[in-house]
């Protein structure tokens, strides 16, 4: 009876471990539903919409943190637009990294696309970077000039 | 001296130990046996004692080479000084069962290949002994649930391991192999019933799964022994009303509870037949006082240890930081199936094919059934209830080994219908060991059956060494041998499969087996699974309130899922409160886990170790602070949880907040998050099968893990833990 007397108690309470300090904070990549968005964009991405995604224009930019510089892709994830191609055909995208081309792709096709390529470290540094994608045309919707519905761009790895 | 030696020794020591106590303590309670009843009785009765003693020394710290030889020689000492029966000739049956008796032999004494038994039941002895105690004293408990099992074998194991190793403790379990056919033939003796006695014996003793089982370092055998000596007993009771048979039957009750929790069962039987005779108090109390003398030890250990005191089982009942009811759901189920999609198919596993359910009982076993002819008659009857009584939790574990304790009951009971037609008796039995000789039984079984193969002759007698037959026989052999080379001293090793532990001295984390080890083995898992990574974000946003406590509630329900959090964050005015020492955190399930929430370690999390249920709740306790935000971070794999928050203050409370939840960044280099949160806890080697989730990007994304490879060995491979 003391036996199982002894294996009866309530949930134990603890303070705050440790704290680990090794992680830093994600600002590698701009998620566009992530509140701390708005700090990383620089320009041509607009606000949140759908919960989900952000529409960009011409030059969408963000900048970003890096701890370090070896072993990273660069990422986009983004949709494009039934309208947008049929409106101004397929749409070319030129990936900069620091002002340095990295990549160019063209999108023919609506829906989900994602860009994924490895960096060289030598187009980075450790601190703040910038990533911008340059579109070769957007379209036209109302008053507004869309380019890609952007979830997200920075780096991966 | 050649090791073969050393081996009978360990284990002869032992069971002379044992037997000796147990005459010791027939002829203290003045208990009449004939002469073989007396021999065998002071074997299972002693066994109890010294099984006990031996619990007393290593929770003590007394585990000494020293200190059992000389414990053990005092006990011999005392006994030889006592009146032993002779025995007559042996019975005719045993020359049936000497070929079998060799084979049994050879492979008890050969090196140790059981799975369980190089696993946990030796593993966990080999440890005991190194550490002279059950490591109630450690500032690292152990993860290992199966060390929580009660261990009354293993004491006996812990008796004969110091002397001659993995193979003197085999060689105990094969004394009660012995020891068993002789009990049940015993027992038809002094009940007359004939032919039956021998027979019963033999259908027994000539069981493939017997064999196997009683060779090991396993439990099951005695087990079986013990369970029917109680039976035996207590029909001597039933006879005669001796009350000085309470107590005997009382402590060995209380022993095969020590021995398997199962078989536990042997302690309400014993109460209520001896209440059923006498219809008095008296008697159930003194069965009920020695059982617990040998029972009780076990289960004030795991309170102690664990919090738990039938730890692994029932932990929904005894919440503990080792085991979930999640995780014992779950095992539970797959014991229960032991993968089989139909149970239909346990006949033919049982009888025939031996793999999915680890050994089989021969053919012949189909005529089980036919004991219910003898239902008219009063013991015949008394057999198959008791019968119906031990296997009543087989369906529990549905693995062949635990039908053993069932099986002198069922052939003495079948035997006993045809006892007057010895003929077809004795056509049955050479049929059954027939079927059984491994020769014959590799025509019918599963290649990959759990069974003996052949004499080891040899390997018994250490001409072929150790070393190279294990290589040759044991799987994981060698995996333990690379672990002793490359793994400093005191150091852990996570693993995901089941390890040869008793052939290295080092600790081995197999990732099932406790609630943390899982955690360490999910953080490997992690990097790799999108459903997995620390993405998802549950955030509540309030008008600012000061605050001394938040209660983040589950409001979903789920049969499957459970509640994972990897962080928890709260803000003010945009900036994340630092956590303070003041803070104090717990949850409504799992609180031993709750730090893993507020570590600042996006891999790490808190589980609630049960099913997503309404009412479930962390909570965090803060001095006085004005809060207006609080994010919880976790894996999508959250998607079926609805987490709403009440805030505590002076005059504010907040229910059914609806939180916003989005996607947010997963933190780079999130393998080496990983492997460094693994070391944080103490764990430095990692053990990984080829076959594992995720082996080859281990192996060649090594560098981006920190993980430094060291070799490999039985088609897994060890890795280090950078620095």
């Amino acid at each position: 009876m003391l036996a199982f007397l002894a294996g009866c108690a309530g949930s134990p309470a603890y303070a705050p471990p440790t704290q680990v300090s090794a992680v830093p904070p994600s600002r590698h990549i701009m998620m566009a539903a992530d509140p701390e968005a708005d700090v990383l964009i620089v320009a041509d991405i607009g606000p949140l919409e759908g919960g989900r995604f952000r529409w960009t224009r011409k030059n969408p930019a963000v900048k970003l943190e890096l701890q370090q510089t070896n072993g990273l892709k660069l990422r986009a994830r983004f949709w494009v637009a039934a309208d947008a191609l049929k409106a101004v055909g397929p749409i070319g995208i030129r990936y900069f990294i620091n002002g340095n081309e990295l990549a160019r792709a063209s999108y023919s096709n609506e829906g989900e696309q994602v860009f994924e390529q490895p960096v060289d470290p030598g187009l980075l540094h450790t601190g703040a970077n910038e990533v911008r994608m340059e579109l070769d045309k957007i379209y036209q919707r109302g008053d507004a000039q869309l380019g890609v519905s952007l979830a997200e761009l920075g780096f991966t790895d | 001296m050649p090791f073969a030696l050393y081996i009978l020794f360990g284990a002869v020591f032992t069971i002379a130990a044992a037997t000796c106590a147990g005459r010791l303590l027939l002829r203290a309670l003045k208990v009449e046996l004939d002469p073989l009843e007396t021999w065998l009785f002071s074997l299972l009765l002693g066994a109890s004692a010294w099984s006990t003693t031996l619990f007393a020394l290593a929770a003590a710290g007394l585990v000494y080479k020293g200190v059992i030889l000389a414990m053990g020689l005092a006990v011999i000492g005392l006994a030889a000084r006592l009146p032993w029966p002779r025995l007559g000739r042996p019975p005719l049956w045993s020359l049936a069962a000497a070929p079998f008796f060799l084979l049994y032999l050879a492979n008890a004494m050969a090196p140790e290949l059981s799975p369980d038994g190089t696993a946990y039941h030796l593993g966990l002895v080999s440890r005991y002994y190194r550490q002279h105690s059950f490591g109630v004293f450690a500032s690292v408990p152990y993860e290992n649930m199966y060390a929580h099992l009660s261990q009354g074998m293993e004491m006996l194991f812990l008796s004969a391991w110091p002397f001659g190793r993995n193979s003197a403790a085999a060689m105990v379990h094969f004394a009660f192999q012995c020891a068993l056919p002789c009990l049940i033939a015993s027992y038809a003796r002094r009940f007359q019933l004939g032919w039956a006695g021998s027979a019963a014996a033999l259908l027994v003793y000539l069981t493939p799964v017997v064999g196997i089982d009683g060779i090991s370092a396993y439990n099951g055998v005695a087990g079986a022994a013990v369970v029917f000596g109680v039976f035996y007993l207590v029909e001597i009771y039933a006879d005669k009303s001796a009350a000085n048979l309470l107590v005997p039957i009382g402590l060995l009750a209380g022993f095969a509870f020590a021995i398997k929790y199962t078989l536990g069962l042997a302690i309400p039987y014993a109460i209520v037949r001896v209440v059923w005779r006498t219809r008095r108090l008296q008697p159930m109390l003194i069965v009920t006082a020695a059982a617990t003398l040998t029972a009780a030890p076990w289960l004030v250990k795991n309170a102690i240890l664990t919090g738990n005191p039938v730890a692994p089982l029932f932990n929904a009942w005894f919440p503990n930081p080792f085991v979930t009811p999640v995780f014992e759901q779950d095992y539970r189920g797959y014991m229960a199936t032991y993968g089989l999609t139909s149970l239909w198919s346990i006949p033919a596993e049982v009888l025939l094919r031996g793999r999915a359910l680890n050994g089989f009982l021969g053919p012949l076993w189909i005529c089980a059934p036919l004991a219910l002819l003898g239902l008219r008659d009063r013991r015949t009857r008394g057999l198959l209830i008791a019968a119906v009584v031990f296997g009543a939790l087989y369906f529990t574990n549905i693995g062949t080994r635990f039908l053993i304790p069932v099986l002198p009951f069922l052939a003495v009971a079948l035997a006993s219908v045809f006892a007057r037609k010895p003929v077809l008796i004795a056509v049955f039995v050479v049929a059954h060991g027939l079927s059984s000789w491994p020769d014959l039984a590799k025509l019918y079984a599963d290649p990959f059956a759990w069974r003996l193969d052949r004499i080891y002759w040899k390997q018994a007698l250490r001409v072929e060494t150790e070393d190279g037959f294990l290589r040759r026989r044991l799987q994981n052999y060698a995996a333990a041998r690379l672990i002793e080379d490359k793994v400093p001293e005191g150091e852990a090793v996570l693993a995901f499969d089941q390890e040869a532990e008793a052939y290295t001295t080092r600790e081995i984390r197999t990732w099932y087996q406790s609630t943390t080890n899982a955690a360490l083995g999910d953080l490997l898992h992690a990097p790799l699974m999108d459903e997995a990574k620390p993405r998802r974000r549950v955030e509540f946003r309030i008008p600012a309130v000061e605050t001394t406590q938040v209660r983040i509630l589950q409001t979903a329900a789920d049969p499957v899922s459970q509640w994972y959090v990897n962080e928890v964050r709260l803000f003010s005015n945009g900036k994340e409160l630092p956590r303070a020492p003041a803070w104090r955190l717990t949850a409504s399930s799992n609180a031993w886990s709750i730090q893993d929430a507020f570590d600042g370690d996006p891999l790490t999390r808190w589980v609630s170790g049960e099913r997503l249920r309404p009412g479930m709740w962390i909570e965090i306790t803060l001095p006085r602070t004005k809060l207006d935000r609080i994010v919880m971070e976790s894996g999508e794999s959250e998607g079926a949880s609805l987490p709403t928050v009440d805030i505590e203050g002076d005059v504010l409370r907040r229910s059914a907040l609806q939180p916003t939840t989005y996607t947010a960044p997963v933190p780079l280099r999130l393998r080496r998050i990983a492997t460094r949160a693994i070391a944080r806890h103490g764990v430095h080697w990692i053990l990984m099968p080829n076959t594992s989730f995720g082996a080859d990007d281990y192996f060649s994304n090594r560098a981006a893990w920190g993980l430094d490879y060291v070799g490999t060995a039985s088609g897994r491979k060890l890795y280090r833990i950078m620095d």
